[in-house]
């Protein structure tokens, strides 16, 4: 059986590349993809704890966060279909109408 | 058998049925007025709620009713606000305004760190697209910048979750308490969640979004973000590292008070220099989450209790305060050139927010310098190197703001504007005005009852249920 630390190594790995992803891509699109990343390295923790310990609560808690994860890519990508339409570009760093 | 869930049930009722009237119905206004309906049933319904826990995961106690208060009180003013400015698509934004003031109330009574989440999402979700409700460039911008903030933050938030849950084995935050030990990975976790939350809370060096977004989107929804949305961030971190995270104290509190020293500084002095109001407000909105960060630093001393009662207190008159002064931004309008001679152009409005910019800078007797005053008491009866240091640099602030304020109130006042004609001030942005002004003459004026409730209501939430 693979040892529980593998699995917290794991998803703290794949929490560094989402990290890692959205602070160095300036495409939105991306972005997207790194909060996907972040997202499912919580539940890979979750479900890696929930089998260890024999409690059914961890899997539930990664259903609910697959459901929030689905309604904010929704919105993500409907927000990316606006700023396209009024930059006509997805790089973050071109987007820049408010500064100080 | 429901009684509990009343004020969810209505704000949920109504907002389904806003969305579904917005295709049948030819007046669209009557869909802002059905939602002011629902918000004041919904506050009248607080004070009937029974005081319980149910499923273990959702509590009605004082606590959660000071905050569904704050978080109804709030959009009532954002809803009157709105009546003037929002002309199109009126059923989609009164409806995920009050779909994001459902998950608000909801998140008011989670102590469960699942109902928690999925009520801070059902809260944050719907204000990403009110963010951007404009669909042109700025409002974009400023939908654009929320979202990627605010769902990096929640994947920290859920990462720290993940791990706590790992540690303990419950999601419940009140059987916590008992399991967690001291060791690297709680420590780690609870890393997680203060970076997740001071995201939320727009505290310094997590505040990036804040100016820009607040500046972005439509001013009623400014309003409601910085009031509302951003105080969610305050009570999530109350309930789950007061509660939960208590064995492990003095670490996180120390995390807290460094946050504060840096977030009150930071927004106070880089407001000093904004010419666009609604940025200057996100600034000053900054170094008043650092006042209230303050409370959360002293949670590990022995004035716990009433630091809490401070920070409940300085969250509900700052929501007041904030959200009326973005409010009367909605007449006045953006630029800090528009302010000049508003005393003739606008002389209602003009008065009311000089009432609002008063209390911000904490001026006795309004409510402000109540708030203000009860925060430098806890530091300073908490001691020690941490509370004597807040404690100068909250005063130190405080004066440093009076500049920022006080210019906007002198260029009301004195200064000599280009034409003098005078501005519409519509009747709904002019009583939420007064409104809010009311709530806090009256709570600076008559504090000792709203300040017994809060001692109440804090300790009422120290020993769960």
């Amino acid at each position: 059986m693979v040892p529980l630390s593998s699995y917290i190594m794991l998803s703290l790995i794949l929490f560094s590349i989402g990290v890692f992803g959205i602070l160095t891509t300036r495409n939105m699109i991306r972005i997207l993809m790194g909060v996907e990343i972040l997202l499912n390295s919580a539940n890979l923790n979750f479900i890696a704890f929930s089998r260890y310990m024999g409690d059914i609560t961890g899997n539930v808690f990664v259903l609910f966060t697959i459901i929030i994860a689905a309604a904010e890519a929704a919105v993500g990508l409907a927000i990316v279909m606006m700023i396209y339409r009024n930059y006509l570009t997805l790089n973050v760093g071109k987007i820049k109408e408010m500064r100080w | 058998m429901v009684g509990y869930i009343v004020p969810e049930i209505i704000i949920g009722a109504f907002a389904s049925l806003i969305i579904l009237l917005n295709y049948t119905v030819t007046q669209r206004k009557i869909l802002g007025y059905l939602s002011l309906l629902a918000v004041a049933l919904a506050f009248v319904s607080l004070f009937k709620l029974p005081r319980m826990t149910a499923w273990g995961i959702y509590a009605v106690d004082d606590f959660a009713i000071v905050f569904k208060a704050v978080f109804l009180t709030v959009a009532f003013l954002v809803i009157l606000s709105s009546l003037k400015d929002i002309n199109k698509r009126e059923g989609e934004y009164y409806s995920l305004l009050l779909m994001s003031l459902m998950g608000m109330l909801l998140l008011a009574s989670s102590i469960d760190l699942l109902m928690l989440y999925v009520a801070l999402e059902l809260a944050t979700i719907p204000s990403f697209i009110l963010a951007g409700f404009f669909r042109d460039k700025q409002t974009s911008e400023a939908a654009m910048k929320y979202f990627v903030f605010a769902v990096v933050s929640s994947g920290l938030i859920v990462f720290g979750m993940s791990l706590l849950y790992g540690l303990t084995g419950t999601t419940n935050i009140y059987e916590m308490i008992n399991r967690l030990e001291l060791n690297t990975v709680s420590i780690l976790a609870s890393l997680f969640l203060v970076a997740g939350f001071a995201f939320k809370m727009a505290a310094f060096p997590f505040h990036a979004w804040a100016p820009d977004v607040y500046q972005g989107s439509p001013t009623p929804i400014s309003a409601f973000l910085s009031s509302a949305s951003k105080k969610m961030g305050f009570l999530a971190v109350l309930r789950i590292f007061y509660i939960a995270l208590s064995p492990i104290a003095n670490y996180w509190a120390l995390a807290f008070a460094i946050l504060a020293a840096l977030t009150m500084t930071y927004g106070n002095i880089v407001a000093l220099s904004q010419t666009n109001i609604k940025r200057m407000l996100a600034y000053s909105s900054i170094g008043h989450a650092g006042y209230i960060i303050i409370a959360l630093a002293l949670l590990n001393t022995k004035v716990a209790i009433f630091a809490i009662a401070a920070a409940l207190l300085h969250i509900l008159v700052h929501a007041v305060m904030k959200a009326g002064a973005f409010i009367a931004g909605i007449v006045a309008g953006e630029n800090i050139e528009d302010y000049k001679g508003l005393s003739k152009k606008a002389p209602i409005t003009a008065l009311m927010l000089t009432i609002l910019l008063l209390s911000l800078i904490g001026v006795p007797p309004l409510a402000g310098f109540l708030s203000k005053f009860y925060i430098l008491l806890s530091a300073i009866y908490a001691g020690g190197s941490v509370g004597y240091v807040l404690a100068v640099l909250l005063v130190v602030n405080s004066a440093i703001s009076i500049f920022y304020y006080g210019r906007i109130i002198s260029y009301m006042y004195w200064a000599k504007a280009e034409n003098e004609t005078k501005i519409n001030e519509p009747l709904s942005v002019t009583l939420a005005l007064i409104i809010a002004v009311i709530l806090v003459i009256v709570i600076g004026l008559y504090p000792s009852e709203i300040v017994n409730y809060l001692q109440k209501a804090a300790e009422s939430f120290v020993k769960g249920l």
